[in-house]
């Protein structure tokens, strides 16, 4: 194998690799932001329920490792919403829905361009394979 | 010409590697800076389309502090242009290190360069 040849295929496996690792990175960072729209679905829905009962809501509360304690939830005119940089904004149900869906449908577009960095990844791939494959055997 | 490389360019490059590292920690500093004054930005965005007698409540520490939309605007913007600041800070120094790291590498190339003669 001449020495440029050996040299280029060094070159596309260091490629590969780095390609390899990118591509764990985006799926990492996808499935991050398919637990927060899972996560922001599962409020909406809590929501829902909450705005659609009438007078106090009789519930448990988890305390973890399975335990429950029972409560009373008084008032579900007022909900409490983060908006980021440690700051929370106390809404109604309705705006506190409406704030929710805001952030599931621009989560739905961050995973619409991890999703097309993915496949553009993916092509990367695909062609150095194709290209180490296609090489002549020395 | 012998395999040993010289102390100088021994020393050289353990600055160029250095500078480099130094170089991923502003990388990694100004990350971490620019998301937060995303975030900052986003919450401002927020707050301003609320009434002026809306109820807010600030994180301090594990606590939620009950405060008003003055107060808390106050305090986001105050705190956005300290992170402004902090990155024009950072943008300078990785400006330095850049001409560093170039100034190494070019020194390098010449003891490499001298070396191979």
């Amino acid at each position: 194998m001449s020495e440029t040849s050996e040299q280029d295929a060094r070159n596309l496996a260091a490629q590969h690799r780095e390609l390899q690792q990118n591509a764990e990175s985006v799926n990492q960072q996808l499935g991050m932001v398919q637990m927060s729209i899972e996560d922001c679905t599962r409020a909406i829905l809590t929501l829902e329920e909450l705005k659609s009962a009438s007078g106090a809501i009789n519930t448990m509360i988890p305390l973890g490792a399975g335990a429950l304690i029972h409560a009373n939830i008084a008032d579900v005119d007022k909900i409490v919403v983060s908006v980021g940089a440690g700051i929370s904004v106390e809404k109604t149900p309705t705006e506190a829905i409406e704030t929710l869906t805001q952030r599931k449908e621009e989560l739905g577009k961050v995973v619409e361009r991890l999703n097309g960095t993915l496949t553009q990844i993916g092509q990367r791939l695909a062609s150095i394979e194709s290209a180490v494959g296609n090489r002549p055997p020395q | 010409m012998s395999s040993e490389i010289p102390p100088q360019v021994q020393n050289q490059l353990a600055q160029l590697q250095q500078v480099q590292q130094q170089a991923q920690a502003l990388a990694m500093q100004k990350n971490q800076m620019e998301s937060m004054k995303k975030e900052s930005e986003m919450a401002l965005e927020e707050l301003e389309k609320l009434s002026d007698d809306a109820i807010v409540y600030r994180a301090v520490g594990d606590l939620q502090i009950q405060s008003n939309k003055d107060d808390t605007v106050a305090k986001l913007k105050e705190r956005l242009e300290t992170l402004s600041l902090r990155l024009q800070s950072i943008t300078r120094q990785e400006e330095r290190i850049s001409k560093r790291f170039t100034q190494l590498q070019e020194q390098l190339k010449q003891a490499m360069g001298t070396q191979g003669q």
